[in-house]
C-alpha cells in the first residue's frame, strides 16, 4: 500500500507518520478464506456461513468506495442497508429472538425489516469507532470472543465456528494496527468488521447479548449523531473533539460545539498519550463483555 | 460529583446496561397489554403494535441515557 502511495496521517504523533492505508483489506481475504473453509467442511450450515460471508463482501466494497470517493454519511448509511440482502435472500435468520426475562419473542414481519438497518448501524458504528490506533480491531475482537462464548454458553455451534472463522482474521489485524500502528484498515476494514458482528448475531442469535458488548460503540456513534445534530461529514464539523499538544498527550477540547465522542470523554478529565486512550477505549469493551456474559446467563438455559 | 478520570464511563454503561434490564424486567412483569388488544385487533397487529411500543421505549430510553451522560461529561470536563 506504501508503494502505491496509499496511505493515512497518523494523527495523533507529533511527527505525522504516514501508514499504510486500506490493509483491512487483509481482514477481508481472511474472512473469506475461513468462512469459506467452513462451507464446505460444515455443509448443513452452509449457507448461513455464505450469507455472513456476501454480507461482509458487500459491506466491505461499500467502504471501500468510501475509501475512494468519500461518500455522504446519509449514503454510508443507506448504502450500508444492503449489506443486509444477503441474509434476507438465503433466509438465514430465525424470526425469534432471545429477550432477557422475556423469552423468545415471534417477530415474523418486523425483524427481516431490521435486518438491513441492524446492519448498516454494526457497519457504522465500527466505522465511527476508529479514532485511535487498535480501537476498532482491538474492541471487534474482545467483542467476537464474547460472543464466541456466548453461543458456547447457549449451545450454538454454529455461531461457535462462525465467530472463530472472524475472530482469527481480526486478531492478526489488531497485532499489526494496535498502538504504534504500522497499518490502518481504512473504511473497506471497518465495515467488513461492523457487517462482520451484525451478520454474525442476525444468523446466530443473542441479538440483546451483542448489543451489550457493543455499548461503548453504541454511546460513542449515538452521542457523535446526537452532538453535532445528525448526519454530517467531518467538513461540516466545525470543531473537532481533541488535540494533540507539544509534548505528545491528547486533550479533550472544551468547546460545547465539538461533537462528543468516546475519546472526548476519556480525555474529559485530564490529556492522555495516545496508548493510554487505546488500553482504555478497550477495558471500556471488555467491561461491558462482561456485562454481556453476566445477560447471557438471564437470556438463555446455559447449556455447559 | 467527586468522580475523576474515566471511573464516569464505566457507572454510566453500567447503568445503561441495569436500566436496560430493569426495563425488559418490568414490561415483561407489569405489562401485558394483549388481553386488551384481542379484543380488537388480529394476532399479527398486536405483534407490530407491541414492537412499536419497544422501539419507543427504546428511543426513551436513549434520550434518557444522552441526558445522563452529557450531564456528567460537562460536570467532568467543567472540573
Amino acid at each position: 500500500m506504501r508503494g502505491k502511495g496509499i496511505v493515512g496521517v497518523d494523527v495523533h504523533k507529533p511527527n505525522k507518520p504516514e501508514i499504510p492505508e486500506r490493509v483491512g483489506l487483509s481482514m477481508l481475504v481472511g474472512f473469506i478464506a475461513s468462512l469459506g473453509l467452513l462451507c464446505l467442511v460444515d455443509i448443513s450450515s452452509a449457507s448461513t456461513y455464505l450469507a455472513v460471508m456476501l454480507s461482509i463482501l458487500v459491506a466491505a466494497g461499500i467502504g471501500l468506495v468510501d475509501d475512494l470517493k468519500d461518500l455522504k454519511p446519509l449514503h454510508k448509511v443507506i448504502l450500508a442497508t444492503l449489506s443486509g440482502l444477503p441474509i434476507l435472500a438465503l433466509r438465514a435468520y430465525e424470526p425469534r429472538p432471545l429477550i432477557p426475562f422475556v423469552g423468545r419473542v415471534r417477530l415474523t414481519i418486523a425483524y427481516p425489516i431490521a435486518i438491513p438497518f441492524a446492519l448498516s448501524v454494526t457497519s457504522n458504528t465500527m466505522n465511527m469507532a476508529d479514532p485511535v490506533n487498535g480501537a476498532m480491531s482491538g474492541s471487534a475482537s474482545i467483542i467476537i470472543t464474547t460472543l464466541v462464548l456466548a453461543y458456547l454458553l447457549a449451545g450454538k455451534p454454529k455461531g461457535v465456528l462462525a465467530g472463530l472463522a472472524l475472530l482469527g482474521a481480526v486478531l492478526a489485524f489488531y497485532v499489526y494496527n494496535r498502538y504504534p500502528a504500522r497499518v490502518f484498515s481504512g473504511n473497506v476494514g471497518s465495515f467488513a468488521v461492523g457487517a462482520a458482528l451484525g451478520s454474525l448475531v442476525v444468523t446466530n442469535g443473542l441479538e440483546v447479548v451483542a448489543v451489550v458488548a457493543m455499548l461503548p460503540q453504541v454511546l460513542n456513534s449515538f452521542m457523535i449523531l446526537s452532538s453535532v445534530g445528525g448526519l454530517k461529514g467531518k467538513t461540516s464539523i466545525p470543531v473537532r473533539p481533541t488535540r494533540l499538544l507539544e509534548d505528545g498527550l491528547i486533550e479533550a477540547v472544551k468547546d460545547p460545539r465539538a461533537p462528543l465522542t468516546l475519546v472526548r470523554m476519556i480525555l474529559a478529565s485530564s490529556p492522555k498519550r495516545e496508548a493510554e486512550v487505546a488500553r482504555e477505549f478497550l477495558t471500556l469493551t471488555a467491561f461491558s463483555s462482561f456485562l454481556a456474559i453476566i445477560t447471557v446467563f438471564l437470556t438463555v438455559e446455559v447449556w455447559v | 460529583m467527586g468522580v475523576r478520570g474515566t471511573v464516569w464511563i464505566y457507572v454510566d454503561i453500567f447503568f445503561a446496561w441495569l436500566s436496560m434490564l430493569l426495563g425488559l424486567y418490568l414490561i415483561d412483569r407489569l405489562v401485558d397489554l394483549t388481553p386488551i388488544l384481542e379484543e380488537f385487533m388480529s394476532r399479527t397487529q398486536i405483534g407490530v403494535v407491541e414492537v412499536l411500543i419497544t422501539a419507543l421505549l427504546f428511543i426513551l430510553w436513549l434520550i434518557a441515557w444522552r441526558i445522563l451522560t452529557v450531564k456528567a461529561f460537562r460536570r467532568i470536563i467543567g472540573s
